[in-house]
């Protein structure tokens, strides 16, 4: 039986993640940010509101930062009152039912303080399953790389 | 012959790196080929990925690296042992031990001797000697502690 859940998923380097849709969040096009050209910046753009900046950071397929240009969309989390992004080679929303997840429960200490970064997984025949991000674990993890302000 | 039938206990012998480990049947619920695992980020390098087991996602680990000892990228002849859940876990949280080769059945009867481990064996509840070499039974709730130390 397939979810009733929608998903986006997110493209890093060639390694595919699901963001479900009950989460608050917004893609921005390259263009409607403002570019960090710092050489080395893990914060490779912001989202400029009148609310303030929020940064857009770049991360390796272990969410690890890693400073990269060529990019093209990110997506916004909204974490409580604040929001913060993450640069994404692929963004794409997956049709309504037909993604099935099942729960998965990730191994050791959980690396945020928000708990794990994952709590499904989707597997399908023939394929490596494609882990969901824990919204709000995801958003900390993110918080807790700094480098912000 | 009743108690006979009563004192056997089979198991599999799950080669690792260093120390074998041996599984009671009734623990394993599948031998399988190791496939492309999905890596799980910021993640112990113990937790080597997931494997998808029977559409569930079922979390791998390696024995030698929770125990401290160096990984490796695992041969051909790897196999996963998946276990049921361990004691006081959700019923869909099966969880899969890697095997550097495919592991051999073996009975364990009133034959097999108790054997001495050192202490950096972790997470063994005991040790017998079959033949000539020692294998080690997991404590399964020493692994639980250390798989699931949030929960």
């Amino acid at each position: 039986m397939a979810d009733n859940k929608q998903y986006l998923r997110i493209g890093l380097l060639g390694v595919d993640y699901l963001l479900p849709n009950n989460t608050s969040y917004a893609i921005e096009k390259r263009e409607q940010l403002e570019i960090n050209d710092a050489p080395g910046a893990f914060i490779a753009a912001w989202q400029v509101t009148t609310a303030g900046r929020t940064p857009a950071y770049s991360l390796d397929a272990d969410l690890n930062p890693l400073p990269r240009h060529a990019w093209q969309r990110a997506v916004f989390l909204k974490a409580g009152p604040q929001s913060i992004g993450l640069i994404a080679d692929e963004l794409q929303l997956m049709p309504s039912g037909e993604v099935r997840v099942e729960p998965f429960t990730p191994l050791g200490p959980a690396p945020s303080a928000a708990g794990h970064l994952f709590g499904g997984a989707w597997v399908r025949a023939g394929h490596a399953p494609v882990l969901v991000f824990e919204p709000r674990a995801l958003a900390a993890h993110l918080f807790q790389l700094g480098g912000a302000t | 012959m009743s108690t006979a039938v009563r004192d056997t206990v089979h198991a599999l012998e799950v080669p690792t790196d260093n120390l074998p480990l041996l599984l009671p049947s009734a623990c394993m619920a599948e031998v399988v080929a190791l496939p492309r695992l999905a890596r799980v980020p910021q993640a112990p390098p113990w937790l080597i990925g997931v494997l998808g087991w029977r559409l569930r996602p079922v979390p791998v680990v390696s024995y030698d690296m929770l125990v401290g000892g160096e990984g490796h990228a695992p041969g051909a002849r790897a196999r996963v042992v998946v276990l049921y859940p361990l004691p006081g876990r959700k019923p869909w949280e099966f969880v899969g031990i890697l095997s550097v080769s495919e592991p051999q059945s073996r009975i364990i009867d009133g034959g097999v001797a108790p054997a001495a481990l050192e202490d950096s064996f972790r997470y063994i509840a005991a040790a017998l000697k079959f033949d000539e070499h020692t294998v080690g039974i997991p404590d399964f709730a020493a692994l639980a502690k250390v798989l699931y130390p949030d929960r």
